[in-house]
């Protein structure tokens, strides 16, 4: 059986500065809509949305596995990105970034990279969070539209 | 028992306080170039240790005619990184950083990314680039 090569990704867009991190890549073949969860698993993405303070996210990186976490803080910035949403712990590893934050079968942003800082002005010691541009920021960034079955933006075109 | 402040200020010598601040002074300016003037390997730093983009670079340690400690990629080309200063150090043929030794032509696999803010304390080795660095996150 012939076995289909790598698809070829060429970068469109690429933005990292005050609202967010984000690129969009065009791919030489036709993309499933799916997410890897976790190694081995794989999950249709039947919608978005960008999460609130308190809210269980979770992510896969292809470097560290799968972790869920709670968001304690939305607007954040790292060196000079900002819009970053902040989670509660940190066990991200170099490899991770550009993997998928979701809850379920909803997308909800694009791995970045940790963030330390004093729990309170008093602390002498900081807490590590993973920090990720929301999947609404993502999109508008790119100038992209988020396609799925159930409710595909007008602008979704099979081909 | 004395009370902080009260001791007799005529007789604190001015040497005996500025000779520790001079020290300090020297040594924080000791700090701020890693590399170059001693024939250690030039090394561009950064000061960002409160966060850190977690993409995966992986290549040969290489330094290009400047002195300037450079990645060799796999897929062909060269790319500069920015360590983070007080994780970084050079001699004349390696790169320790995280307290890892790597020598130059040894396999060298770090996390960074691009920054938006190119001013974070970096310091850029005479001869060596100022952009197109890939910023090495602490660890």
């Amino acid at each position: 059986m012939a076995q289909r090569g790598l698809p070829q990704l060429s970068r469109r867009v690429a933005v990292n500065d005050n609202r967010g991190d984000a690129a969009f890549y065009r791919s030489s073949q036709m993309m499933a809509g799916i997410i890897r969860t976790d190694w081995g698993h794989y999950v249709g993405i039947h919608g978005r949305y960008n999460p609130s303070i308190g809210a269980t996210v979770c992510r896969f990186g292809v470097a560290s596995g799968a972790t869920c976490q709670v968001v304690i803080d939305l607007n954040r910035c790292t060196a000079g990105t900002c819009g970053l949403v902040w989670t509660d712990r940190s066990v991200t590893i170099p490899g991770d970034s550009g993997g998928p934050w979701f809850y379920g079968t909803y997308a909800l942003g694009i791995h970045k990279g940790w963030l330390d800082e004093k729990q309170y002005w008093y602390s002498t010691s900081t807490r590590r969070g993973e920090v990720f541009t929301p999947i609404g920021t993502v999109l508008s960034l790119t100038g992209t539209v988020l396609c799925y079955d159930e409710a595909p933006d007008p602008k979704c075109v099979a081909r | 028992m004395q009370i902080w402040g009260r001791s007799n200020p005529a007789n604190t010598s001015r040497a005996s306080v500025w000779t520790p601040l001079l020290f300090l002074v020297l040594l924080g300016m000791a700090g701020c170039s890693t590399g170059g003037a001693d024939g250690s390997l030039k090394v561009v730093t950064h000061t960002n240790y409160s966060s850190g983009t977690m993409a995966l670079l992986s290549g040969k340690l290489a330094v290009d005619s400047a002195g300037c400690v450079m990645l060799q990629l796999p897929q062909g080309g060269n790319q500069y990184l920015a360590f983070p200063r007080k994780f970084a150090s050079t001699t004349s043929d390696s790169l320790t950083f995280a307290g890892h030794a790597y020598r130059v032509g040894e396999e060298l696999s770090v996390g960074g990314g691009g920054s938006a803010d190119r001013a974070d304390g970096l310091d850029v080795p005479s001869g060596c680039p100022s952009s197109g660095l890939i910023f090495v996150s602490a660890p």
